[in-house]
């Protein structure tokens, strides 16, 4: 199975953004990502990491200082204002707060509605309403006509958070960025909204990047991880393959970190981690090494001397100086393997197809 | 309140006896407790009939959504809600060591004050919005300290303040800091260190982790634990989360619509939860060593407390109700290594609605994993 061209791409994209002292906020240092048509890329990190950063590159909101970004194989930074609009319509971003996208003061029918008129998607009274039913049946708010008089507040959170989704959809996106969609959604209502994005890119091949710090969530809906740590992707790779067997000694650290029902209290599988320094990476500094090197268990001394490159190997990545680039010899040989080591290699959805 | 005159010291502390996560006697009990937020139109319950009991040195987690009254059962217990909630019925006992029962719901604020911090301390979700942005960081601790034990000199409160700080791991160098300056990891444990400062008996915990990034809260976890083992305090937990209670806690309580409806240990409520909505919990965090596989989630929305069903609240959005679940409240019923409060829980049948084909253990999904390419 070849891969069809990436439908947006960044290209070792720079955010430098000047701050108080002269001193320069490196937001993003050289992040190179690609999403497929149909495909779920998941982007995970700490606070400050520079996930949401990337989101607004790809939405036009930040300007790369350096670097490329590439939709349908052109780049971005010269098409016309035109192309630009056009551009606008296949590539939508959702936001984390449904609470406050929305215009509290309007009903449902008006905000779906007012996107629908502007980007001429249906015109007249009729051909709107008709299209904000469709889209409320596409999210699963049934029957439709209960919910196009509501307002906002007369709905939960996890039903906010569809009613953004629909106004994207009613651009019908080649692209979804959606940025920690659920995180302010609770728990039982969550995994109905990551079902909902997996629905699209399966019935419509609308390409996903979901942004998120809970990797466990990122396992779920996603095909490809890329971990994120102080402006650089550290690690990415076949979702299952990384969770399974992280290279990166961060991925390995937010693996561990995270709470994971099978760990309970007296089930034996609890992790005992030793975390000295948990404080992030301050980006306004050049490093001359490797970013992760303060907080690294198994740092050397080559590591706070110089910076890892982006290691490929397979399908996977890895910038970490235990990464070698024969042998994939990892320091983490001491740590007894996942149960299924070879799970989904050379496979790009593993464990979808088995649960579709 | 004789307590506080000692330096702290973890190690040889003379309160640190019942160490090492040994479980004692009840602490903290609260019976047949009611809230009600009073508003226009009319007073609407937001914890109702709660019985849940605190032993000394036990972790209790209290889990639930937004509005199932989690954060207002804590605030309660510690007498600490402030109106339009109030405490419409039900008592809430606190055992002190050798003395008899007190019912802090009848206290009056001045006759709670020797309760406060000493006994029952309280940290919350946002560190930044609890200390004093205008404070150096030592100064809170030593009015704390002194403000519950005038004897203290300010020499021995620094002292303290500085015994305090490094058992949370921040340098005593950050003692003259403003909050502002400290990380907001830092910022939450410094918040830890103060609810321990006078050394309480019970530490309330309402989402003290949730606005921090998961290796961070793992530290601070970590430390808790640590911190609890040592010192032996017990401690209620309220989180969302589930998965990080079921990895910290002694015990732990699901709350849904204003009641308790499910008490389990961690590995009940892990391998085979009784009551349909913890069993919805339960497949509602995506697994990270467990395979994965299509989750739904619970269909529906959480209940408006103002327009509660006749019957169980979660009847609307539960998968196995049967008609008396629309009619009739559960109980809250007592079963060995627990309580739940479900129709389908009886004695005779204490595993409730709970089959063989719910089982997400990672050893049932080994078995089941080759097998099942379930309903997607």
């Amino acid at each position: 199975m070849t891969k069809p061209e990436p439908i947006l791409e960044a290209v070792d994209v720079k955010v430098h953004i000047p701050a108080a002292g002269g001193r320069t906020i490196r937001a993003l240092d050289g992040v190179s990502l690609a999403l497929h048509p149909g495909e779920i890329v998941a982007l995970v990190g700490e606070s400050g990491s520079g996930k949401t950063t990337m989101a607004r590159v790809f939405s036009l909101i930040y300007k790369a200082t350096s670097g490329e970004v590439r939709y349908q194989g052109q780049p971005l930074q010269r098409v016309s204002r035109r192309r630009e609009r056009a551009y606008y319509n296949d590539v939508q971003l959702i936001f984390q707060d449904p609470f406050a996208s929305l215009n509290a003061l309007k009903k449902i029918s008006y905000i779906l509605g007012r996107a629908i008129r502007i980007h001429q998607v249906a015109a007249g009274a009729r051909a709107v309403r008709a299209t904000v039913l469709d889209l409320l049946e596409r999210v699963h708010l049934t029957p439709a006509e209960s919910y196009i008089d509501r307002y906002p507040t007369d709905m939960s959170g996890g039903q906010r958070q569809r009613i953004a989704i629909a106004r994207s959809l009613s651009m019908e996106p080649r692209v979804i960025l959606a940025d920690e969609p659920t995180s302010m959604l609770d728990a039982s209502i969550r995994l109905s909204v990551l079902n909902l994005l997996d629905d699209l890119r399966r019935e419509r091949g609308i390409a996903v990047l979901y942004i998120t710090h809970d990797i466990a969530s990122a396992r779920y809906l996603s095909d490809r991880i890329n971990v994120m740590y102080g402006g650089v992707i550290v690690e990415s790779g076949p979702t299952e393959q990384v969770v399974s067997d992280p290279r990166h000694p961060y991925t390995e650290l937010l693996l561990s970190a995270a709470p994971d029902p099978a760990r309970y209290k007296g089930s034996g599988r609890s992790v005992q981690l030793d975390i000295t320094n948990a404080n992030p990476v301050d980006n306004t500094v050049e490093h001359r090494g490797c970013r992760f090197v303060d907080r690294c268990p198994k740092a050397m001394e080559k590591c706070a001397d110089a910076s890892p490159e982006l290691i490929t190997f397979g399908d996977r990545q890895a910038a970490c100086w235990l990464v070698g680039q024969d042998t994939l010899v990892t320091g983490r040989s001491q740590q007894p393997k996942s149960s299924q080591p070879s799970r989904g290699s050379g496979d790009p959805h593993p464990s979808k197809e088995t649960s579709a | 309140m004789n307590r506080a005159s000692t330096t702290i010291d973890p190690g040889t502390g003379p309160k640190a006896a019942p160490s090492t996560g040994q479980i004692g006697d009840p602490l903290l009990e609260a019976r047949h407790l009611c809230v009600d937020y009073v508003t226009e139109a009319g007073p609407v319950r937001a914890c109702d009939d709660i019985d849940l009991t605190l032993h000394r040195g036990e972790i209790v987690g209290i889990a639930g959504e937004s509005a199932s009254g989690k954060s207002t059962l804590l605030a309660a217990l510690g007498r600490l809600q402030r109106p339009p909630a109030v405490t419409s019925a039900g008592q809430v006992l606190f055992h002190g060591r050798g003395r008899e029962p007190v019912d802090l719901v009848r206290l009056s604020e001045a006759e709670l004050s020797p309760y406060r911090w000493v006994e029952i301390s309280i940290v919350m979700q946002s560190a930044m919005a609890c200390l004093n942005p205008v404070m150096r960081l030592g100064a809170q601790f030593v009015d704390a300290i002194r403000a519950h034990d005038p004897q203290a000199s300010k020499a021995e409160a620094t002292g303290q303040t500085a015994e305090l700080l490094r058992m949370v791991g921040i340098p005593e160098h950050r003692l003259s800091a403003y909050p502002h300056q400290l990380s907001g990891g830092m910022q939450q444990r410094a918040l830890i260190a103060l609810s321990l400062a006078c050394r309480p008996q019970l530490v309330l915990m309402d989402e003290p982790t949730t606005a921090v990034d998961v290796v961070m809260q793992r530290q601070i976890l970590g430390q808790l634990m640590a911190l609890q083992a040592e010192l032996g305090f017990a401690v209620a937990f309220v989180t969302h989360d589930l998965s990080l209670l079921l990895e910290i806690s002694d015990r732990i309580a699901i709350m849904y619509g204003g009641k308790i409806v499910e008490v389990g240990t961690p590995e009940q409520l892990y391998a085979a939860p009784r009551h349909p909505y913890t069993q919805g919990l339960r497949r509602a965090f995506p697994p990270l060593t467990e395979p994965v596989r299509r989750l739904n989630g619970i269909p529906g929305s959480p209940p408006d407390l103002t327009q509660l069903p006749p019957g169980c609240a979660f009847a609307p959005r539960c998968t196995k109700r049967i008609d008396v679940c629309e009619s009739t409240i559960p109980p809250l019923l007592e079963i060995p290594g627990g309580a739940a409060a479900c129709h389908l829980v009886t004695p005779e049948n204490p595993a409730g609605a709970w089959d063989a084909d719910d089982n997400l253990s990672l050893e049932a999904l080994e078995i089941e994993e080759a097998t099942s390419h379930d309903q997607a």
